[in-house]
Parts: structure tokens; sequence; C-alpha cells
């Protein structure tokens, strides 16, 4: 991968009590055009590391960067103006909102001449939301609910999107339907970085991936490689002895 | 058209030994909106039952009503024989039915041991007299409760942890850490709501293993799941859901394979 790196930390130390660090050091690099996920055990600290990037997690050490700037000591608005959107694993959507003053919310970081013809956009990559832009969130499906926090999201055109297991509590027709949507949005020019337990779904669609062990990034690799590693497919992608794990 | 429900040896459900959950033309109706529509369901004793379906089918709203977190609008519940309709959840676990949570809600400041210890039923210490005239007995009970919720941490992988306060648990730790407080009431039944939702699949192995160990035990279980391999590798049995109403049922194998389950639920991921 030769094209430029859109994120990168290093030495991130984060966490949510100081002297009890989840994230322990860890060096990473996102380049343009790029769909990474990360994976590992549960508690090993892939949650905590995209909150402490997009600026939900108290950093202790460390910094990260987007492009050129510095962000670590930025609070989370602060990063989306800068183009670093982030989607909660729960509680994405305001439940009791409809569809359009979800996306309004999320607009109102822009510019009040934009924000309108931004809603128009999103409404035309997500045609199930505008069918529907007067129900509540609390009413959708996850399937559709799901799709309205990725919107909320793309509302400011970020140029890194994170996501914290789109996949979970989603039926596995819908999780194609995601996966899909998520890739086309990539193919659009979003670099993402994913982190998901639905191993076989996200190294399908991903580049490339990354494994964190007890805070610390263990190994990375392209998807095909790490899953032809029988030690590691058995360690932490839930290969069974004597069974491949195909992307 | 769901079928009459019967057991396996063609016995209907209201037999010597009843199912330990079995419920009858449920109905809950949310405003204008029929969540559960003329749902009947049987947990037969020592099975694993999947109950599976696309987002917003009902599943959920299910399990509350068969856990008593929500009263249904019509129809009945009744756990191990009993007719409990309008029991509240505390009654259904007394008499053993227990469940989790898609997104679990651990006592945040509480320690890890201290969220298994909340599980714990009809402990003698729960009464003021007890602890005046039988403080004996009451010490003694809590010395087994502090043994019983240190093995069942043990069973889930979380002993390293127990000190440790709860709002530092992972997503798939705190499912381990329901899972544990769930087993320290000794339900017959447990109904778990998407355990492999949000689980590394390595830590999955390890909760399918646990699954079917408490299944060998004699626990029959309840599961709402989208992970089809998981149901495959658990469930006996599987009940499909489609907009509050049963679609269809059979062996995991066979259910994946039917059109109508691969249009409304599957799509092309399996």
């Amino acid at each position: 991968m030769t094209s430029a790196i859109v994120l990168a930390t290093s030495g991130l130390v984060a966490g949510y009590e100081r002297d009890l660090p989840i994230v322990r050091g860890i060096d990473f690099s996102l380049h343009a055009g790029e769909l990474v996920v990360i994976l590992g055990p549960n508690g090993a600290g892939k949650s905590t590391f995209v909150k402490a990037i997009a600026g939900l997690v108290p950093v202790h050490a460390g910094t990260t960067m987007l492009g050129e700037i510095d962000v670590t000591a930025l609070p989370a608005d602060e990063k989306i103006r800068h183009g670093l959107a982030f989607v909660p694993q729960t509680e994405n959507v305001f439940a009791t909102l409809s569809i359009k003053d979800n996306l309004l919310v999320a607009a109102d970081i822009l510019p009040k001449d934009l924000r309108n013809r931004r809603i128009a956009e999103i409404y035309a990559m997500f045609p199930d939301l505008a069918d529907r832009t007067s129900r509540r969130a609390g009413q959708l499906s996850g399937g559709q609910r799901q799709m309205l926090a990725i919107a909320r999201a793309l509302i400011v055109e970020p140029s890194v999107l994170i996501l914290d297991e789109p996949s979970a509590g989603l039926s596995p027709k819908i999780v194609a339907e995601v996966f899909a949507r998520l890739r086309s949005i990539n193919r659009a020019g979003v670099s993402i970085i994913l982190v998901e337990q639905n191993v076989k779904a996200a190294l399908a669609v991903a580049d490339r991936a990354v494994i964190l062990v007890e805070g610390r990034l263990r190994h990375e690799g392209t998807a095909a490689g790490l899953t032809e590693d029988p030690i590691i497919a058995e360690l932490y992608l839930g290969a069974r002895p004597n069974r491949a794990l195909t992307p | 058209m769901q079928p009459a429900i019967s057991n396996p040896d063609g016995s209907t459900t209201n037999s010597l030994s009843p199912a330990p959950v079995e419920a009858h033309g449920l109905v809950k109706v949310f405003g204008g909106l029929r969540a559960v529509d003329d749902m009947s369901i049987v947990l037969r004793k020592g099975e694993v039952l999947g109950v599976i379906g696309p987002n917003g089918a009902g599943k959920s709203t299910l399990f509350n009503l068969l856990a008593g977190s929500v009263r249904p609008t019509t129809g009945t519940v009744h756990i191990a024989g009993k007719d409990l309709t309008r029991a509240g959840a505390d009654r259904r676990i007394a008499l053993g039915v227990g469940r989790t949570f898609q997104i679990p809600r651990p006592f945040a400041e509480m320690t890890v041991l201290e969220n298994v210890l909340t599980g714990g039923q009809h402990q003698a210490g729960e009464r003021i007299w007890m602890n005046i005239l039988r403080p004996d007995r009451v010490a003694a009970e809590e010395r087994a409760s502090l043994d019983k919720a240190r093995s069942l941490l043990d069973f889930v992988t979380l002993s390293a942890l127990e000190g440790e306060p709860a709002r530092v648990l992972s997503g798939g730790q705190r499912k381990l850490l329901e899972l544990a407080r769930v087993l320290m009431a000794d339900p017959q039944a447990i109904l778990l709501d998407e355990p492999a939702a949000g689980v590394n699949p390595t830590l999955l192995e390890l909760i399918i293993d646990r699954l079917l160990e408490l299944n060998a035990r004699g626990k029959s279980i309840l599961l709402i799941e989208h992970n089809m391999e998981a149901v495959a590798r658990l469930c006996g049995r599987v009940v499909v859901m489609a907009a509050g109403r049963y679609l269809t049922e059979g062996a995991p194998a066979d259910v994946a394979r039917d059109p109508t389950v691969i249009d409304a639920y599957l799509g092309g991921a399996v």
C-alpha cells in the first residue's frame, strides 16, 4: 500500500482510568482508500482503541494524526469537523426523533446553506430512509437503524469513517447488506476502520486486518494472509482444528 | 399456520412432566404495532431451542413475554406447568427460568464477583430475623454463595477479573458475566438473547462448549441468535418468526434450506 496515510496513531495509551490502561501503546496507520478491520479477543481493547481515536475515551499518552493534523487532544465534535466520523455500536441514533430530525441534528455542524443539500444527497444514497423520513428512529428495524446511524456519520462527508461492530444484532441478510453498503462507501473514497466480531463477513470486505491482544497490536496483514496462518486463525479468528476459515 | 404443539413422543405438552416454558396465543400490541401476533411456543425439557427471524420480527418481545418483563395483550405463559401469565420476572426466576439480555447492563460500580452474587435466590440472609436468630446459617450460606460465584466465574473464564468493577469489562466479557449471574440462580431453563452478538469467534467457541455442557447437565435452553453456525451447533430445533408471527420450524439444516426462510431472513448469506 503506497497511498497517503490518512490516520495514524503512535504509542497510543488510553483507558477510562489512568492507572488501568486498556490500550497500551498502539502504532497504527490507515491509508487513503483502505478498509481495515480490527479483530481480537474480547477485552483486547478494540472498542476502547477506536473510541480513543474518536475522542470518546481519555488518551494518556501517544498521538493521533489525521493527515497532517494532530487531533489527539481535540474533543469529539472537533474531530468530526476535521473529517473523522464515528458510529458507536449502540445508542447511535436518537430513538425518539424522526429520521429527518436525526439527520438534521447530525448536520448541525455544517454551514446552514449546506445542510439541506447534504440531507438530500444522503437520501439519494439511502432511499430506504427517504421513504420513511418522518418515522421515529425507535420504530425502525435493526438494519434500518444501522443504516441511519451510518447515514448520520456520512453527513459531514468524512475522510475517515470508524464503525464499532456495525453487524451486532443484525440478521444474516441485513449483515450482508450493511457490509455491501460499507464497501460501496469505501469505494467512493472514504477510508474505513471497522471493529468487528463477525470475522468472516468483515474479512470478506477488508483490505487489511489487524489483531489486538491485551491492548497491543499483535498481528497485521491481508485478510487472506491472516486466515492462511493456522495458528492465528485458531487463536483469534475462531477456526477449529481441521476446519478452514474462509473469508 | 402454526401446527399444534406436541412433544417428540406425540404426547401433549401438559403431560406429567410439564415443559419448563410453554406459551400459547401470545399477542403483544404496542400502540398500533402488533409486535407479537398469535405466537405459541414450547421449550421442551432438556432441549436447546433456537428462535430466529429478521430484525423487527418480534423475537425480543416474545422473550420479554416469556421472561415476564412485559405482560401480553392476550395469551398465556406457563412456567413449569404453572400459569404465570400475569406474574413478573422475579416469580419466574424463582420457578427456574433465568434470562440474559441482548445488551448486558451489569452493575457498573460493583465488582465482577459482586455482580454474580446478586443472582443468588432464596438466601437466608435476605430475612432480617434469620441474621439475628441463625447467623451461623447465614454465614455458611454466604460462604457457599461466594464459592459458587467463584466457581461460576471460573466456568466463564472471568476469574482473573473478579475484583475489578464491571464497568471495565468489554462487551463480550459482559455477556459472560451475565451468563454467570443467571446461573447463580440455578435455573432449570435459560433464555439467552443473542449470546453470540459482540463475542469474538474464539470466545464463542467457549460459550458454545459451556452451553452444551449446561444442556448435558439437564438445563433447557431457549436462545435468540443470528449466528447460524452457532444455532446449527447448539439447537436441535429452530422456530422462525417474521412480522410477529410463526413462520416455520424444524432442524437447523432444514430451516436453512427453506426458501421462505432464505427470502425473509438469510438472503444469500448462508
